[in-house]
């Protein structure tokens, strides 16, 4: 087997090699190469593939080998003396952990209680910072560094064409292409090829179901090499024209639809507009090629299409034996050249391409983009570092204020690494319970975003091998960050404060000695006073709207409407050929069928009204429109040339199907679809916002009705003949968008109409099931896509706006916090500085007020520089995106903002300044 | 080390992990996981070596010339290329003999002690 079997991946070597650096030297000089070697045989043999646990009683041998072997030397190694001793010293300069003990973690415990707001603010910015951290690796990793959960699935490639020009588009390569590297590659084998369709699923008894369908080369299978549970895979004579169709099926879909009958196979099921035989089970969560459970032959068809046409298809194979990525690669380049010298006309500017699996379907075309995300990825882990040299600066303050307590440990006989050692471990207690949050955090968020993903009406099916789970990968990069946070928040601070104590006490306490927070820490507490007011309109807003959204009612009743998109995707069949006139003509059958389906359905005892639109309410295309009888630039609207509003053609039945009764005027009827009618609808906000009060007979026009790079053409004056009331209920930010309706003509084709259906008394998922049997019935092509009551659609949205406003909340607090930490920070610096001069003052008699005015001074200063920097930040981001975007309200937020800030600055000083006016003067200059 | 070679008696008693690595290796070329592995099964699971550890033995018995690394011709078949084998020398199956007749020369004394059931039984 080769080492890319289950390698342990980079991570992990690198933990095991900094484990061995605390083995004799001579170990790692002879033998580093075999140790790593049987490291990684060792993770594969006992971790890979069992998870969390396996993984952490791996780790748990591994460190306690390391601990044996120092604990334990004399007895093992009878030759090792010098290396051990060489080896002691070394490690303890290093390190010093090695008498890390129970008592320091109770220390540890005991300082949380003792300094209870350090511990909470330090948590809580900590926390934030390894969950946004963690989300983000666990997200990033789980999609572009994943490994293929198949036999050696590493050793699976895609082969595509990157086209020099455009190398964003990843479905250039055809069936002429498949051909003929599958003849002349040798460094890869069993190349294959799949294309994937939405289809309608037709069981008898079942209604209809839209599936997602593999057309799968039988190559495939060979690629993936799992064998079925039941009958076969697919065989190359399936691919032949006149071969009967036939669909291997998961195994899921087998036990849910078909109740694992084990007589399955000979059973037919319709997949759009073919009946196929089963021929094949898979097992259990095999959903090879992307997230399929239904496979079915893909025919490539070389005869019928051009060189270059045809329909694009992914392609992949295993490397060959032997052969590396590199290899593949240099052959793959070869065949790209004379292709593309011999046909110049079509693959002149495509080169052809081999890469891990799983890159061309995240977009990862480059090694550029990968470094990209690694980049964001330790950009954010820096998050951490600023949060956590945040809290070693409150960290030092404290730590100062203990140096009585220090010095006394050191007279005592404490050496300087033991009391470093304790401040580390107080250190990783904070860190380790932060590390801990924050990976619940990020667990939590995790699943949200899956939730979101997977529930129905959410964007699409993730591939197979993405898993979004704390996977061990990603809670040992806590792990690390806990260890880096705990050496920045304890050891920073306590190297400074022991080097400090060899020099002397005095220093710390004399005069002057606020420069110690010198102008790097000054400037990075300005400049965080001056983000935090920045973001805070902004995160308060978004944080606002989304609640307001995620709150807001819909306007109709919404459990009892089930929508759906109408759809006719062309589909690939034995002799089938996809190509423009296909599409076309699949358009006007579209609507036709619409049309049709509505007359069903309004027969049908099970459902109350019908009727189709080209969006749902409050959705659809913005346009500009003119108002008749005004010069073109509106004055009512902040755009320059005309009024944005938010256009929906629909069926006269649209509003009668949510309930809606028109305010003003009429709704529409037949005749208004007819070619020649100049009718519109508008909603209140319309009628309010744009013509101020009446709307009944007053004329608008769309403003451009051109095409992309045609000459901008007003439509024909509309007239208004009725007023509906604001419906929607997602209106997506901000104030109600106004609305315009234009009649919906069910002869000109379309590609895309919606569909809502308002139940009548009988339960809704009755009436879905019903509904896709009658448009089945009716077309078997026919797709209902996003098949959902208009509830739970709006539901998913709000709880996403609920997810995106805690989100924002959490942020906007640790950052608030972070600020917070600086100004006490440095008020901590600055009374500590001053002890002995407000001391002597005090004792001279000087004023309280006074006193307390020159120890705010500073802070005030430069909360005030940092509000100024931030306000100006804030106005001009609202600037830059063009002001209205979030509305005129957030000006006021501004002057909040600022109060807010300047508050929570001042009251973080409070602590300090009640310090400083504490010192009695004996004891300040007692310290002398 | 000089001298060694002539009375594997003066090495006496091994560690037990050096005997554990040397019995290994009397039965065949191994490599780093394959002895950490048969370790393992002889011990019933409760010896696992971490490679590190391993090394630190190998390392050992290489310097006293115990073991010596195994050409690849003398290999099993289905040995890997990559990986580097290590194969006992015979001054090293005289000293894991001597100290495997020292631990037998014990047993009696152990046996009727009651400390360790008499052959036969399990």
């Amino acid at each position: 087997m080769s080492a890319a079997n289950g390698s342990p991946g980079p991570v992990r070597e690198l933990a095991y090699r900094l484990l061995l650096r605390l083995h004799p030297p001579r170990v790692r000089e002879r033998h580093l190469a075999d140790v790593m070697e049987t490291f990684r045989d060792a993770w594969a043999a006992e971790v890979r593939g069992r998870g969390l646990g396996a993984e952490l009683a791996f780790w748990g041998r591994m460190v306690a080998g390391t601990v044996r072997w120092r604990r334990g030397g004399e007895q093992v190694a009878r030759n090792g003396a010098e290396h051990r001793g060489r080896w002691r010293m070394k490690t303890k300069a290093l390190f010093g952990v090695a008498k890390f003990s129970w008592l320091d973690v109770k220390l540890g415990l005991r300082m949380l209680r003792k300094y209870p707001a350090l511990a909470l603010v330090s948590v809580i910015g900590m926390s934030v910072a390894i969950a946004i951290a963690a989300g983000y690796y666990g997200a990033i990793g789980a999609m572009i560094d994943p490994s293929l959960p198949l036999d050696d699935g590493d050793r699976i490639v895609s082969v595509r064409y990157v086209d020099l020009t455009d190398p964003g588009d990843a479905m250039l390569q055809s069936a002429h292409d498949l051909v003929a590297w599958r003849d002349e590659l040798r460094s890869i084998r069993d190349l294959a090829a799949f294309r994937s369709e939405t289809r309608n699923l037709i069981v008898e008894g079942q209604g209809a179901d839209l599936v997602d369908v593999a057309q799968m080369t039988a190559a495939g299978f060979r690629v993936a090499r799992v064998a079925p549970v039941l009958g076969r895979t697919l065989l190359e004579e399936d691919e032949r024209e006149g071969a009967p169709p036939v669909v291997v099926i998961g195994y899921e879909e087998w036990q849910d639809r078909f109740d694992g009958d084990p007589a399955i196979l000979g059973h037919t099921v319709r997949l759009g507009s073919t009946v196929h035989t089963v021929v094949g089970v898979m097992p259990a969560d095999f959903r090879f090629p992307r997230h399929h459970r239904f496979w079915i032959p893909l025919h490539l068809d070389v005869n019928a299409y051009e060189r270059g046409d045809g329909p694009a298809i992914y392609m992949f194979g295993r490397l060959a034996e032997g052969a590396s990525l590199e290899q593949a690669q240099a052959e793959l380049s070869t065949i790209g050249q004379r292709n593309a010298q011999a046909y110049p006309r079509t693959h002149e500017r495509l080169r052809p391409r081999v890469s891990p699996y799983t890159h061309p379907f995240m977009n990862i075309d480059s090694l550029t983009q990968v470094a990209f995300f690694r980049t964001l990825q330790m950009a954010l882990a820096l998050l951490l570092v600023v949060v956590a040299l945040n809290v070693a600066v409150l960290v030092y303050a404290r730590t100062a204020s203990r140096a009585g307590e220090i010095a006394v440990r050191g007279a005592l006989g404490a050496s300087r690494k033991r009391v470093i050692t304790q401040l580390f471990a107080e250190a990783l207690v904070l860190s380790s319970i932060s590390a801990i949050l924050g990976l619940s955090l990020a667990a939590v968020g995790l699943r949200v975003v899956e939730y979101l993903n997977d529930a129905p009406g959410g964007d699409y099916e993730m591939p197979f091998w993405v898993d979004f789970g704390l996977t061990p990968g990603v809670v040992m990069y806590v792990a690390g960050l806990a260890i880096l946070a705990g050496l920045i928040i304890g050891v920073l601070p306590g190297l400074k404060v022991t080097g400090r104590l060899q020099a002397g006490l005095q220093q710390l306490t004399s005069r002057g000695s606020d420069k110690q927070l010198g102008r790097t820490w000054t400037g990075l507490i300005v400049l965080q006073v001056g983000i935090a007011v920045a973001i805070l309109p902004f995160a308060v807003y978004v944080a606002g709207q989304a609640v307001v959204v995620a709150s807001a009612e819909s306007q109709y009743p919404a459990e009892q409407i089930l929508r759906a998109n109408l759809r006719m995707r062309p589909e690939l069949g034995p002799s089938g050929v996809v190509n423009d006139e296909a599409v076309d003509g699949l358009d006007a059958r579209l609507v036709d069928r619409a049309a049709e389906l509505l007359r069903r359905l309004e027969a049908d005892p099970a459902i109350a009204r019908a009727s189709v639109a080209t969006s749902s309410p409050g959705q659809g295309p913005s346009r500009r429109i003119e108002v008749e009888g005004r010069s073109a630039p509106s004055e009512t609207a902040s755009a320059q040339n005309g009024t944005d509003v938010t256009t929906n053609t629909i069926e006269p039945d649209f509003f009668a199907v949510h309930d809606v009764r028109v305010v003003a005027g009429r709704a529409f009827v037949e005749a208004d679809a007819l070619e020649g009618s100049t009718v519109a609808i508008v909603d209140r906000v319309f009628a309010e916002q744009i013509l101020g009060g009446a709307a009944l007979g007053r004329r608008i026009r769309l403003a451009d009705t051109a095409g992309p790079g045609e000459e901008p053409e007003p439509g024909p004056w509309l007239e208004i003949v009725g007023v509906v009331p604001d419906f929607s209920a997602n209106d997506g930010w901000g104030p109600p968008d106004p609305k315009l309706y234009l009649p919906l003509s069910l002869t000109e084709p379309r590609g895309y109409l919606t569909l809502a259906v308002r139940a009548a008394d009988a339960s809704v998922p009755a009436v879905a099931r019903r509904l896709t049997e009658i448009a089945a019935a009716l077309d078997p092509s026919l797709q209902l896509d996003g098949l959902n009551t208009a509830a739970d659609v709006d539901r998913l949205d709000r709880q996403f706006m609920l997810f995106v406003a805690f989100g924002v909340a959490a942020v906007t607090l640790s950052v608030l916090l972070l600020s917070a930490t600086g100004i006490y920070a440095m008020m901590s610096f600055i009374v500590a500085g001053r002890r002995r001069e407000i001391g002597i003052r005090t004792a001279l008699g000087a004023d309280r007020g006074r006193v307390l005015a020159g120890v705010f001074a500073r802070a005030s200063a430069q909360l005030g520089a940092g509000v100024l920097a931030g306000l100006v930040l804030a106005a001009a981001v609202n600037e830059a995106t063009g002001g209205s975007q979030f509305g005129d309200d957030i000006l006021l937020l501004f002057p909040v903002v600022a109060l807010v800030m300047i508050s929570v600055g001042l009251l973080s000083a409070l602590g300090p300044a009640r310090r400083a006016l504490d010192v009695q003067p004996t004891e300040a200059l007692r310290g002398e | 080390m000089a001298g060694n070679e002539h009375d594997p008696g003066k090495e006496l008693p091994l560690s037990p992990l050096d005997f554990s690595v040397l019995l290994v290796l009397a039965e065949g070329a191994s490599y780093g996981y394959g002895i950490v592995k048969a370790i393992a099964e002889r011990s019933a699971g409760s010896v696992r070596l971490a490679p590190g550890n391993l090394y630190q033995v190998l390392d050992r018995l290489l310097e006293r010339a115990w073991i010596r690394e195994s050409d690849p011709s003398e290999l099993p078949d289905a040995a890997d290329g990559r990986r580097r084998y290590y194969a006992i020398t015979e001054v090293g199956r005289a000293v894991a003999a001597a100290e495997a007749r020292r631990l037998q020369a014990m047993l009696p004394t152990a046996i009727r002690l009651d400390l360790v059931p008499a052959k036969g039984t399990p």
